[in-house]
């Protein structure tokens, strides 16, 4: 009785995640389907497919858009934000997971919430104002530090929850050694918080991927624009290429799909690390 | 003295992050709160105080009624939704089948879509296929205005869904297998071992992913923008963009900053209430 | 000891390097000083781009001590950008305007008084009314649109329609002719809300303003009030007769699908600014589109477009530092190189006097055909202000929508204007 109510669910469920997995991709079918069509074959017939792969969509994308050099400011911009927002991060996210018993750190943990919800219009003229006397206008490290410390709140937050999960015997026995608490949290702590770690890079990689207010604020000249920018161009006032949109669109998708796919295998590591953990 | 040192290294450990939150949010804050009690225009030089007139004037101002109405079914709306799914979706991506690391890729990489594109995108899907082979009324979803919201939530479920999926995969991983073990050796069926063994450890998720997903699509701009406009008829406006309005099409400045600030405030209570109730629940291992 | 050597070496040195960089350099104040101009605008059609770039390009040449740094954005972008960039004093030396923003950039002393360069000079009688204040131009346009429909030519052959309609009747007949053809008559692409405004405007421009220019701004400040006219309201009512005549999802639908509609034949006409025919274009060829004026009386002589003074422009900062080489650019965009550029590639009415379009085609064609010989001149007020010219979509979206008749309409966009101006 119960192997065959057993193995009835599991198929349930199996039907259930493969029909939602094909809905999900049911988009992306038909962006590939618009970058390779022609601007009038689009028109003439929407779903249709094509009479020839038009790869010219995505030579004409990358020209237009000036994608390799955007692209190349979008990866820099990612890679600096992310690291600078899980160094900081981390370590916030353990001092305040240890101490969550004092009211200053528990003080600190709600004007993190808070500073997340200021809108950023708000925020966007002091900002530029604060950048401009700085020099650091149309700068991709300065758009690093924006963009690192905007992402820092969400991830000091999912820290400490995950830090909070860690037994605090493992430290007392590290320090009963003799070890320093830096070492502690570098050596015994921050490796265990792998999970939680590449969680957040992949999260954080995809926002400051498609990041797009502070991308508009601080790097406007052509030389420092990000992806997300340059996608305009496809959009005009009065009438859009979408064949090319979708092109470009493809394109800048690429990058950040490799790093999923990579960053997956971790995600497994660390899900094996945890189930022995106990 | 042995308990400063000890403790002095939590406080030091503080210090990067609180620089960048000096640097990215108290101090562009504090300088730019001013607007608010103004009657700035937005690119003028110069602007006169007028004290909280401002303020009393949303109040007075009927067209941000039906913004708010707006955000709030959108928000709690999406919210319940969105949660409710990712968490069903994380369990049945945790086991093992074949093909698992393929379904989980799929629900995530609509994530690398901006929300530029990802409305461009589903709007299309709506008006070409949509309102031309499924739509009784020949209408389509954005285009309407009793429905256009709920459209709007499934933009925001595609593009957005993978990130708390992710959390509560991460959450899930982290509950270690023995509690898992101990609990079927007791005999407890697959509905209540996740009601009483894995909901209660999911609580560091959930701190995240209700508090966040709420206070974020309260916010919600940029998707909207994107799909309608806050269209039709203004069906569709949320209170940001109705900020984003005032600032740079109406020239009110100072009016869009006092609504942004009351509305920050009311986001802070909401954010924190919901963040001190889950970390309640938090359980400690 | 070697260290604090060390040490005061490199104290003095910086502050000998800091002394000379802040010591006045006696350069030559030569003609040949390098310049940067910053220029920033939302041009985005391909053609214009490639106008704009080749301008660049040919002052640049001529200029070599001159660069220019060009930044182009999407519309939304572009306003968010220019206010942040002005209230941050960092604005740049050329960036544009249209006739409803340009007032409040003037009124805080941004934009420069162009009245006397060449470039205006070279304009037409009328060109930059809507651009000016105080008989003061201040921001110089280069082409102007008109407001018409546009009609594909194979449709309308094809529906049995042999002539364009000249009064309201014929109009309508046409319709049911096109819908017995099966085509849509009218395509409304109201997603995106300007084309709303766009459709309303090829109604009230041709028909209310030429004949009462104060139209729009008795509106606004509340002189005259929606309820008590019977041309707004006529107006009004037509533009619900249309929207019975159109495609089944109008608010769905966005321009560029609208476009896409008639380049392929599937409707038959769109009524906007003349800038449709080169949109559509995009999905089909130019010449195949006509373009006519709304008739909206019985009486043929009644269809007449409003000839448009321009209504967006190039203007420049007041503050910059290098206002006089700015203000020559502008006289080298209206020079005739540039000028013979532009109307061989942009398929627009030029407004520098003596540019005509002798090969024009297709729309264009009918569109310049209009203007000389079935039009009245117009430069007053054409657009309304941002935030009425929102609550006036706003009303307009809901009485299409909804059931209600023209007279809750004009009630509620009294209100809505009542409630703006009072503030």
């Amino acid at each position: 009785m119960n192997m065959k109510t057993n193995k009835k669910v599991v198929w349930i469920q199996r039907i259930i995640i493969w029909a939602t997995t094909i809905l999900f991709l049911f988009p992306f079918y038909i962006s590939i389907l618009m970058a390779v069509k022609s601007k009038k074959e689009t028109a003439k017939d929407l779903l249709a497919f094509p009479t020839s792969i038009h790869w010219e969509n995505f030579a004409d994308a990358m020209k237009k858009a000036n994608i390799l050099e955007s692209m190349k400011n979008s990866i820099i911009l990612t890679v600096g934000a992310v690291v600078l927002t899980l160094i900081v991060a981390s370590m916030a996210g353990y001092a305040i997971g240890r101490q969550y018993h004092k009211k200053t750190f528990r003080l600190y943990e709600t004007l993190l919430m808070a500073a997340m919800m200021i809108p950023f219009q708000t925020l966007m003229i002091p900002i530029y104002k604060m950048y401009k006397s700085m020099n650091l206008l149309n700068s991709i490290p300065g758009a690093i530090i924006m963009i690192g410390a905007c992402n820092m709140p969400f991830a000091v937050m999912l820290f400490i929850g995950f830090v909070r999960t860690i037994p605090i015997e493992l430290e007392e026995a590290a320090m009963l050694e003799g070890c320093s608490k830096a070492k502690i949290f570098f050596k015994i702590i921050f490796p265990l918080l792998k999970p939680i770690t590449v969680t957040i890079a992949v999260l954080d990689s995809l926002w400051t991927w498609n990041e797009f207010n502070v991308s508009l604020l601080l790097l406007q000249k052509k030389a420092v624009k990000t992806i997300p920018i340059q996608q305009y161009v496809f959009f005009g006032e009065h009438s859009s290429n979408y064949n090319m949109a979708f092109a470009a669109a493809v394109i800048s998708m690429i990058p950040i799909v490799i790093f999923f796919i990579v960053a997956q295998k971790h995600i497994v590591a660390g899900m094996t690390a945890g189930a022995v953990k106990g | 003295m042995k308990t400063l040192k000890k403790d002095g290294i939590y406080y030091a450990f503080l210090i990067p992050s609180v620089i960048l939150f000096v640097f990215a949010f108290l101090y562009p804050f504090v300088t730019g709160v001013n607007i608010a009690f103004t009657d700035w225009d937005g690119i003028s030089a110069e602007y006169n105080y007028i004290g909280l007139k401002n303020f009393f004037d949303i109040f007075k101002d009927t067209t941000i009624r039906k913004a708010i109405a707006n955000t709030l079914i959108f928000a709690i709306g999406y919210t319940a939704i969105n949660n409710v799914l990712a968490l069903g979706l994380a369990v049945l991506l945790n086991q093992k089948f074949k093909g698992q690391n393929f379904c989980k890729t799929v629900f995530f990489i609509p994530m690398a879509l901006s929300a530029v594109l990802a409305s461009f995108l589903w709007t299309f899907i709506d008006s070409k296929i949509y309102a031309t082979f499924l739509s009784p009324s020949g209408r389509s979803i954005l285009g309407n205005p009793s429905t256009v919201l709920l459209g709007i939530i499934i933009i925001g479920l595609w593009n957005a869904i993978g990130s708390n999926i992710m959390i509560y995969i991460a959450g899930l991983t982290n509950i270690p297998a023995d509690y898992y073990e101990a609990a079927a050796i007791d005999g407890a069926s697959g509905w209540k071992r996740f009601r009483y063994i894995i909901l209660p450890l999911l609580g560091p998720s959930f701190t995240m992913c209700i508090t966040l997903t709420l206070t974020s699509s309260l916010r919600e701009f940029a998707t909207v923008m994107a799909a309608t406009g806050g269209g039709p008829a203004n069906s569709s406006e949320t209170v940001a963009i109705f900020i984003y309005k005032n600032l740079f099409q109406y020239y009110k400045a100072g009016y869009g900053q006092a609504v942004a600030i009351i509305f920050m405030v009311l986001l802070m209570v909401i954010g924190i209430s919901l963040q001190r109730f889950f970390r309640s629940k938090e359980v400690e291992m | 000891m070697k260290r604090k050597n060390v040490a005061v070496i490199l104290t003095v040195a910086t502050v000998l390097g800091t002394m000379m960089g802040s010591m006045p350099v006696q350069a030559a104040k030569s003609e040949d000083e390098e310049i940067t101009l910053t220029m920033i605008d939302h041009t985005s059609e391909d053609i214009k781009i490639e106008w704009e770039d080749s301008v660049v390009e040919g002052f640049m040449e001529e200029h070599p001590n001159v660069t220019i740094e060009v930044q182009r954005m999407s519309m939304d972008d572009y306003t968010q950008t220019i206010a942040t960039k002005f209230a941050s004093d960092d604005a740049p030396d050329i960036f544009v305007e249209d006739s409803s923003t340009l007032p409040i950039y003037i009124k805080n002393g941004y934009v420069a008084d162009i009245t006397d360069t060449d470039a205006v000079g070279r304009m037409t009688e009328g060109a930059c009314e809507a651009l000016s204040q105080d008989g003061k131009v201040y921001a110089l346009p280069v082409s102007s649109n008109s407001y018409v429909v546009t009609y594909n030519k194979t449709v309308f052959e094809d529906a049995g329609i042999t002539e364009v309609p000249k009064t309201a009747e014929e109009f309508y007949a046409d319709c049911d002719k096109l819908k017995e053809a099966g085509y849509t008559p009218i395509e409304l692409g109201y997603k995106d809300t300007w084309v709303l405004m766009g459709d309303f405007q090829t109604d009230y421009i041709n028909n209310v303003l030429t004949k009462d220019p104060e139209a729009v701004t008795k509106l606004q400040d509340r002189s005259e009030k929606w309820a008590d006219s019977e041309e707004w309201k006529a107006v009004v009512e037509r533009l619900k007769e249309r929207y019975s005549n159109a495609n089944a999802d109008p608010f769905g639908t966005d321009w560029a699908s609208a476009c896409t509609a008639l380049a392929t034949g599937e409707c038959g006409m769109i009524l906007n600014g003349d800038w449709t025919s080169n949109n559509a274009a995009a999905y089909g060829d130019v010449s195949d589109f006509g373009a006519f004026a709304l008739p909206v009386t019985d009486n043929a002589d009644d269809a007449k477009i409003a000839k448009l003074a321009g209504g967006q422009g190039y203007c420049l900062n007041a503050n910059s530092e290098n206002l006089d080489m700015a203000k020559e650019f502008l006289n080298y965009m209206t020079s005739d190189g540039c000028v013979e550029n532009y109307i061989e590639n942009c398929n627009e009415v030029c407004l520098v006097d003596g540019a005509s379009a002798e090969n024009a085609t297709g729309s264009l064609a009918d569109v310049m055909d209009l203007r000389e010989n079935n039009s009245v001149v117009y430069t007053g007020v054409v657009n309304f202000d941002n935030e009425f010219s929102d609550a006036v979509l706003d009303c307009l979206s809901d009485y299409l929508l909804s059931d209600s008749d023209a007279d809750t309409a004009l009630k509620a966009l009294d209100t809505e204007f009542d409630r703006i101006a009072g503030k």
